[in-house]
């Protein structure tokens, strides 16, 4: 909404995507399909990904660990999902079947844009963090983007995005000289701090400076991602185990029926997070987060 | 109960003593392990990138003893002034910002050019009954208890924010947080990164220069600020035409270092260093050739570790020294009776016999005074003969012992030259010297607890010596100690009901011992709306100089005289022969309502009150004055309300009105003559307004700003009205990291009424100044 734009393909995304839930929920099955599910480590939150994601295709998936191929090689499964930065980059493409990437970056899945069939990334988009910030501080309230410089703004595709008109000012690191100095003078001019995912400017080291520096004057951290609320982040948007298994088998259930992959991309389905004690110590009224998960949700499809 | 914490947040907490110690550190303990547990599951199941993309666990870095209470949830009126309303409203100094809290009134003492400011009503002589803290730094001067506004070496432009308590809150802010409490907090050297420039100038003398210099380098952040301010000051009673009749200008400056750096992943120091000087004018008294001018030099030295050692448990160590020098001289002539050492004496046993003394030594020359003199000096009257004789010609009372008659005696014979008393009118002239040195020593350990979901602490103890070396003052050098215990806690007893309560035990060496209680309700009518039932209790200590003075004026350097002396003390002085001074008292109720209507961006806060205040001091400290007591009463009543209300991003508004009905009652005045009865049945409310209205709007555009603020007051020191608006506009631009701006500031009087004493206005209804600054 607040980019004002109509978009015809995102109306047609949001369209197929509605087409794929409910041939889903009707029939459709990939119980034939054998599907690997390929991770660094066993994580508990890898194999609950593995279960969802089965239980919704409706057949039995595989997890294996990168260093464990099958006797009969990867290609003797019809796809595979790379879990995690770490499967995704020692991962060789050469001998493999459709390969679908989850939890990755979308700067990471970008790099293998040519080799992977498809892609959902794990951080929340840019323009669905501003909708939320805007929700909470007011639709009229400036807000500002930290972000290393230039090449990386450009490269991120957030230049893209219309952000002017949504009162949204890219504040560049490599301009000031160092992060403070920009923080600085974006929480002077700003209402709130968006979050990219950018895990070397939101590091565990700097979090805590930017975290402090912005409350020191009463302007809160959106996003960039669900791990840093606990920090101290005011809120975000974020996609739990069972938003990644929703779209992941959507994905794979188009690419592998209709043999046509869908576009590496952001997950549609999310909720909302808070972290109530810092919205209570702003002396914010926080909207009900699953109200404003729908709203938001309804607003990027009107889009 | 507010608490500061480093970064200025307010805290919340309450007292434990229903309960017995071994189950509430059983219960608290356990609900503090079950509440971690659950936090950490929480947070957990969704942080999904963690494991594959974060290297780290983020920290966390908001803890909850360090989170800032939400306003519906404060047990107090708390008005607090950000950082981007002092630049909007453009003023120049911190009284000046006072004026918009709701309640509060500036006035200025009329001997040492000091503004005061009140909340509700107090004496403008000598700012005592408000405490002022800066980063946690009391600036409550205790051996002459005061505040000196000139003598705060803090810049406006380093001002985080100021959190005004209204209302006595000595369980957090401690000792002499009598009225109210102005808590000052400046900014993290971290977050002033850069240079700043301004220089002001304006009519009525205003030259005022800044430059700040803020750097980093690893995780070290420090500011170095210098600042020079300057002006006029109130140019007297008949001045007109920008003409100035007044002798009150001042000429401060300072400079101030802040350095801050982390000791390990839990603990951050922070120091600061700094030293002042300024040099005020002041007026000269009618035996004074010269003004004896202020001459004043401060410094201070302050430290603060604060540990955090859980999510859930932070503390600090404070400690600080400050020092203040003050210097007046000035030549001075005066009758050579007036350093008798006799009559000096004599003052300390019945001073009205002793003024007479010296009056009727003037009257030598008469044929009725040399035959009084005569007649005392060589035994033939009698006391009962002289109260007679000036009662019958001065209209005074005078109850005379023998021996008080014979020391007159003693002292008109000492002036005998073997024909006549002429000497007595001898006058010799001589340097008067008043010097000040008060040092203060202070530490403070402070423990901020969240216990649970439900209950969180906060207490303390500290240490403090205020040491004050002068012979004017003291004769010599005194101390006095204060040791402080304090606890407060807040309990959320159901999800809409928090109770907040505390109390600080003070042990002192001059004065009793003295507990200060404080109990607060607040109840959630919804999130941001909420209703609060306060009850607190604070004393103000008296100071050494009311306590335990010493109080006389050597001239030195004196001419040939026949008292042969080189130097001596005036005899007036003051003594604590008489004094038995109590705790100034006040016990304050309020019944308050604060709302934050988010739809509208309107936060609404609204007060009614009563205030009881006993054993006030109100007695001019002065060297002449005859009498000390703590005996007047005053109650006040009132109502006050405060709405801040931002409609767009580009616009706020600020309006506060008070309502304040107070009523003074003095104790002992029979030794006061009918017009120092009638000065001090005033003075507690020379400077209250019964009506009070302050708006304030403010309006950003693109590069530029303007703000503009009314103020009214009405039966302003009992019958005037006081009027005046002010605007503030600022240009600023850009070039390549440069930001140069420039600015002008206007004050219009609508009325042309003094503050609380006649002297005190303008000979222009326009004071304005012009501003230009640079910050890269």
């Amino acid at each position: 909404m607040f980019f004002g734009c109509k978009d015809a393909h995102t109306v047609y995304r949001w369209l197929s995507i509605c087409l794929l839930t409910c041939m889903l929920a009707i029939s459709a099955q990939a119980d034939d399909a054998r599907i690997v599910f390929v991770a660094h480590e066993k994580l508990p939150s890898v194999e609950q990904l593995v279960e969802k994601t089965s239980a919704l295709l409706e057949t039995r998936s595989e997890l294996r660990l990168l260093h464990e191929p099958p006797e009969a090689g990867w290609q003797s499964y019809d796809a595979v999902v790379l879990v995690g930065p770490q499967a995704l980059e020692s991962w060789s493409f050469e001998h493999s079947p459709a390969a679908v990437a989850v939890f990755v970056s979308r700067d990471a899945a970008a790099a293998y844009r040519q080799q992977l069939a498809s892609a959902l990334y794990l951080e929340p988009p840019l323009k669905r963090q501003v909708a939320l910030a805007k929700s909470i501080l007011g639709s009229d309230r400036p807000l500002g983007i930290l972000v290393q410089d230039k090449a990386q703004w450009k490269n991120s595709g957030l230049s893209a995005l219309p952000l002017q008109q949504a009162l949204v000012t890219p504040y560049f690191v490599d301009q000031y000289g160092n992060l403070n100095r920009a923080l600085l003078d974006l929480l002077k001019n700003s209402h709130a701090l968006i979050g990219t995912y950018d895990t070397e400017l939101y590091s565990s080291t700097n979090i805590k400076n930017i975290l402090i520096t912005a409350y020191r004057q009463n302007k809160p951290l959106i996003g960039p991602s669900s791990a840093y609320i606990k920090a101290g982040a005011l809120a975000t948007t974020y996609s739990d185990l069972d938003d990644v298994a929703r779209r992941l088998s959507e994905i794979l259930l188009t690419g592998l029926k209709e043999q046509l992959w869908p576009d590496a991309g952001y997950n549609p389905y999310f909720k909302v997070r808070y972290n109530q004690q810092v919205g209570r110590s702003l002396n914010l009224l926080l909207p009900d987060a699953d109200e404003l998960a729908v709203r938001l949700t309804n607003s990027e499809r009107e889009n | 109960m507010l608490f500061p914490t480093d970064t200025g947040v307010l805290v919340c907490s309450m007292t434990i003593n229903i309960m017995s110690k071994t189950r509430i550190i059983f219960s608290l303990c356990s609900a503090l392990l079950l509440s971690e547990t659950a936090l950490t599951d929480e947070y957990d199941s969704f942080e999904l990138d963690t494991p594959f993309v974060l290297d780290d666990d983020i920290p966390v870095v908001l803890t909850a003893s360090r989170l800032k209470q939400p306003r519906a949830e404060v047990p107090a009126s708390v008005t607090v002034i950000e950082a981007a309303q002092i630049a909007a409203w453009g003023v120049r100094s911190l009284p000046e910002l006072m004026r918009f809290v709701p309640g509060m009134s500036i006035g200025h003492g009329d001997d040492e050019n000091n503004t005061s400011i009140a909340y509700h009503a107090s004496n403008p002589n000598i700012m005592r009954r408000l405490q002022v803290l800066v980063d946690g730094r009391s600036v409550f001067k205790a051996g002459i208890a005061s505040v000196v506004w000139d003598d705060i070496p803090v810049a406006l432009e380093d001002i985080l924010r100021i959190e005004v308590t209204r209302g006595p809150n000595a369980a957090t802010y401690g000792a002499n947080s009598f009225l109210g409490v102005i808590n000052i907090v400046t900014k993290h050297p971290g977050d002033t990164l850069g240079t700043r420039m301004r220089y002001r100038t304006g009519n009525n003398g205003v030259d005022d220069g800044f430059v700040s210099y803020s750097g980093e380098s690893n995780q070290n952040s420090y500011r170095i600020t210098a600042l020079i301010r300057a002006d006029d000051g109130f140019d007297g009673r008949d001045a007109s035409g920008g003409d100035d009749e007044y002798r009150d200008s001042r000429r401060h400056g300072f400079v101030t270092a802040y350095f801050n750096r982390p000791l390990d992943s839990i603990t951050q120091l922070s120091l600061q260093a700094s030293l002042k000087q300024g040099h005020t004018d002041i007026r000269r008294e009618s035996y004074e050739m010269d003004a004896p001018d202020q001459e004043t030099k401060q410094g201070y030295l302050w430290s603060r570790i604060r540990t955090e050692f859980s999510a859930n448990h932070s503390s600090h160590l404070q400690a600080y020294w400050q020092t203040d020098n003050r210097k007046q001289r000035s030549a001075a002539c005066l009758p050579t009776l007036s350093l008798d050492p006799e009559l000096f004496s004599l003052y300390q046993q019945n001073p009205q016999w002793s003024n007479s003394v010296l009056g009727i030594s003037r009257l030598v020359g008469t044929a009725d005074g040399d035959n009084l003199v005569g007649g005392i000096a060589a035994g033939l009257v009698t006391p009962a003969d002289v109260e007679t004789l000036l009662l019958a010609n001065q209209g005074l009372a005078l109850d005379i012992t023998q021996e008080q008659l014979d020391s007159a005696r003693n002292i008109y014979t000492r002036g005998f030259n073997g024909t006549d008393f002429l000497q007595l009118k001898e006058m010799v002239c001589g340097d008067t010297e008043r010097n000040l040195r008060e040092d203060r020593y202070d530490i403070e350990w402070q423990d901020t607890m969240q216990w649970s979901d439900t209950l969180r602490t906060v207490s303390g103890i500290s240490f403090r010596r205020d040491q004050v070396d002068s012979e004017t003052y003291f004769n010599g050098r005194v101390h006095n100690d204060t040791y402080r215990l304090f606890a407060n806690a807040e309990w959320r007893m159901t999800p809409y009901l928090l109770m907040n309560a505390g109390g600080m035990y003070e042990a002192e060496d001059t004065n009793d011992s003295a507990f200060s209680p404080r109990l607060a309700f607040n109840w959630l009518l919804a999130p941001q709306h909420s209703i609060r039932l306060v009850y607190s209790e604070a004393v103000r200590s008296p100071d050494l100089l009311e306590q335990e003075p010493e109080y006389s004026i050597r001239v030195k350097n004196l001419g040939d005289n026949y008292l042969n002396l080189n130097d001596g003390r005036i005899y007036v002085n003051q003594t604590a022969v008489s004094r038995d001074l109590k705790h100034e008292k006040i016990a304050s109720t309020e019944l308050g309502y604060y709302g934050k209507f988010s739809d509208l961006n309107l936060e609404l806060d609204i007060k009614v009150y009563q205030d009881k205040l006993t054993q006030l001091i109100s007695d001019h400290i002065a060297l002449n004055s005859l009498s000390v007591d703590s005996d007047t009463k005053m109650n006040i009543n009132g109502a006050e309300m405060q709405l801040q209300w931002q409609p767009d991003s580009r616009n706020w508004f600020w309006l506060t009105a008070a309502y304040i009905d107070a009523d003074v009652t003095l104790g002992d005045t029979s030794e006061l003559t009918e017009k120092q009865r009638r000065s001090l049945s005033v003075v507690e409310l020379r400077q209250t307004a019964q009506d009070n209205l302050v708006v304030s709007w403010h309006h950003q555009g693109d590069g530029w700003s303007v703000t503009a603020s009314h103020f009214w007051l009405d039966a302003y020191n009992e019958t005037n009205r006081y009027r005046r608006y002010e605007i503030n506009t600022k240009k600023t631009w850009s070039f390549n990291g440069y930001k140069p701006w420039a600015g002008f500031f206007l004050q219009h009087l609508i009325d042309d009424f003094p503050l609380a004493y006649a002297d005190q206005r303008y000979s222009t209804r326009d004071l304005y100044y012009f501003q230009a600054g640079l910050d890269f």
